[in-house]
């Protein structure tokens, strides 16, 4: 047991003390933040990548279409609103989606 | 007076009260007003022009019938009950694949099916195909209500299965696989998250086959819960999931228990027979997560126990060997997992990933009897040896406390040449000790030996040759495997030491539909 409890703690210290970012932000954290701001709250109906597939959220941006129900220019960046389509239409309902017990 | 007459009088007074101030250069004229009216008003006239100049053979949208809105009304209606009755998502992956095994030094097995490392011999499975289909099914039934099923199919061609213990420990030992080789449930389960709470319940046949790091190989996403040294299993049971990320922000962690029926002998306290035996049950408490400032990295520590293990099954026995005596069950074991993996490390296109289970097993010290057949007639069997979880009454080990372990890493580099679809080469190496005993691996299809599951090394190396980024892609690999000991997933009787060798050379074709 004691090989086990120092490897368990080797696979800790490796897993905590890694800290600096490998790669770039996938846009969860912008959608959930920004786009969370209204959609969970009940101003405007949940939204969540599933609900389209990849080829409709690409016209959902090229064509702007959240402006018809409101401009969210002033709130979020161009190049914000670029991540996030990007990472709507990685997970969208098409996508190759992770599965496991309990994920969405 | 006539009603017409008041009507007339009211109008007028109305007229001047409101017209006088203006007739009489009133200060109560906006100017802001007048210049909105008047703007307005500009607007409409030149959008009258434009509409008077237009086109008379143009149709615009605004020439639409009210007939014509009607049918397009219409068709939208049957197109919104398709999607509402579209209920289940299929998808799916079908596998067609190639292999050539190599085996050196394969011992003949003496009378009571014990390896004779004196009498070996080679041997060679050329050009043996096969074929996997899967169908994933998906039905969001409301947003908290998701059902999730896989249909799964393998077959040798021509042929029906690989002559593997497949069904040595009940369903739970085939895994993804079925041994006749018809479409059978690998997968079967609802996910229901409790309103407004971190909680969620997983029910039914479980995810619990083909998990991390098997991504890497099979050139996708995450496809199951357990990491894959852990176990692969298809088995039955109840998930408690606590979502960490949204009770703690915990990034991706998760927090699970799982209880397992995996062997259930219904009829147990209703026979009167001795003979039957104990429920296998397991209970899991598991926990994951992104290791702090990694995307796409998976940190996981688990444990499990399980409970009374089922005995030798009968048939796994030769014809001249019957079993005479046996207990309920052959004891305990527990499983402890430590996994951990990383995707694309500093953007070089390279994954990692290492896993280490370690476990400890509590025989039962009684084993079950076994009897020989030695006069041929296969009506007197006299007995001749107990057998239990890795000892056996020959070797007066029976009930002795065992530990194993077993560890598993690996590299996947992703080539960054676009014009030929990102290419991928990987690598992989496995050891499991004498005693180690995961959660059941058995091969998934395809190899004749699940890797994973030896008491010995394993060297895997293989390209991945994408056809189509996100649809079709070739496999070339080639898994090599030294045997320490023999009847690798076979955790009954005293473990025969082996110099075996297995080479297996494989090509596949992969098309995710």
């Amino acid at each position: 047991m004691k090989k086990l409890y120092r490897f368990i703690i080797i696979f800790v210290l490796l897993g905590l003390c890694i800290q600096p970012r490998l790669h770039a932000e996938d846009g969860k954290d912008l959608f959930v933040t920004k786009c969370g701001k209204c959609h969970t709250r009940g101003d405007a109906p949940d939204v969540a990548p599933v609900k389209y597939a990849s080829s409709q959220w690409k016209r959902f941006f090229s064509r702007d279409k959240h402006k018809r129900k409101k401009d969210i220019s002033g709130e979020i960046s161009p190049e914000e609103i670029t991540t996030i389509e990007k990472y709507l239409t990685n997970h969208a309902a098409d996508s190759d989606l992770p599965i496991a017990a309990g994920l969405r | 007076m006539t009603k017409k007459t008041v009507f007339r009088l009211f109008l007028m007074s109305v007229m001047f009260f409101w017209v006088y101030p203006v007739m009489a250069g009133s200060i109560l004229v906006d100017k802001d007003l007048f210049e909105k009216i008047y703007r307005r008003q500009m607007i409409l006239e030149k959008k009258l022009e434009k509409l008077e100049n237009a086109d008379p053979g143009k149709k615009t949208s605004t020439d639409l019938t009210q007939e014509e809105f009607d049918e397009i009304a219409d068709r939208l209606d049957m197109v919104e009950t398709k999607s509402i009755l579209d209920k289940v998502r299929v998808s799916g992956s079908l596998r067609t694949r190639y292999d050539n095994f190599n085996f050196e030094k394969i011992a003949r097995l003496d009378a009571f099916g014990v390896p004779n490392l004196k009498d070996q011999y080679d041997g060679e499975s050329t050009e043996t195909w096969s074929n996997r289909l899967r169908l994933d099914l998906r039905s969001d039934v409301t947003t908290n209500i998701i059902f999730h099923g896989r249909l799964s199919y393998f077959k040798l061609w021509g042929d029906h299965n690989y002559d593997t213990d497949a069904e040595f420990d009940g369903d739970v030992h085939s895994a993804s696989t079925s041994v006749s080789g018809d479409l059978h449930v690998e997968r079967a389960y609802i996910d229901y998250f409790v309103p407004n709470t971190p909680i969620s319940f997983t029910f039914g046949r479980l995810p619990g086959t083909g998990g991390p790091p098997t991504e890497y190989k099979d050139n996708t996403t995450r496809k199951s819960t357990w990491p894959m040294l852990m176990t692969s299993t298809e088995a039955d049971g109840i998930i408690f999931n606590l979502d960490l990320d949204q009770l703690f922000h915990l990034k991706k962690g998760m927090f699970r228990i799982t209880y397992n029926k995996n062997l259930q002998d219904y009829l147990k306290t209703m026979s009167e027979k001795e003979d039957r035996s104990d429920d296998t049950r397991s209970v899991t408490a598991a926990f994951e997560m992104m290791v702090p400032g990694v995307n796409n990295s998976l940190f996981w520590l688990s444990y499990v126990k399980v409970y009374d293990l089922r005995t030798v099954p009968e048939k796994l026995l030769p014809e001249n060997l019957k079993i005479l005596d046996k207990p309920r069950n052959s004891g305990d074991f527990d499983v402890s997992t430590a996994h951990l993996q990383f995707d694309n490390i500093f953007n070089t296109g390279i994954d990692w990933f290492g896993a280490y289970v370690h476990n400890e097993i509590v025989p039962n010290k009684e084993g079950t009897l076994i009897g020989m057949d030695f006069t041929g007639d296969r009506q007197t069997f006299t007995p001749v040896i107990e057998l239990g979880l890795f000892s056996d009454s020959i070797k007066g080990n029976l009930g002795e406390f065992r530990e194993g372990d077993a560890f598993y890493t690996g590299l996947r580099y992703t080539i960054p040449i676009q014009a030929i679809n990102y290419p991928k080469i990987g690598v992989e190496f496995n050891r499991g000790s004498k005693y180690f005993m995961g959660g059941i691996l058995i091969s998934e299809g395809g190899e004749i030996t699940n890797k994973l599951g030896i008491y010995g090394d394993a060297y895997e190396a293989y390209y991945i040759q994408p056809i189509n980024q996100k649809h079709m892609y070739l496999r070339l690999g080639a898994i090599y495997i030294e045997h320490n000991y023999y009847n690798p997933n076979l955790f009954f009787g005293t473990q025969p030491k082996s110099d075996m060798t297995e080479l297996n050379i494989y090509t596949l074709v992969d098309v995710r539909f």
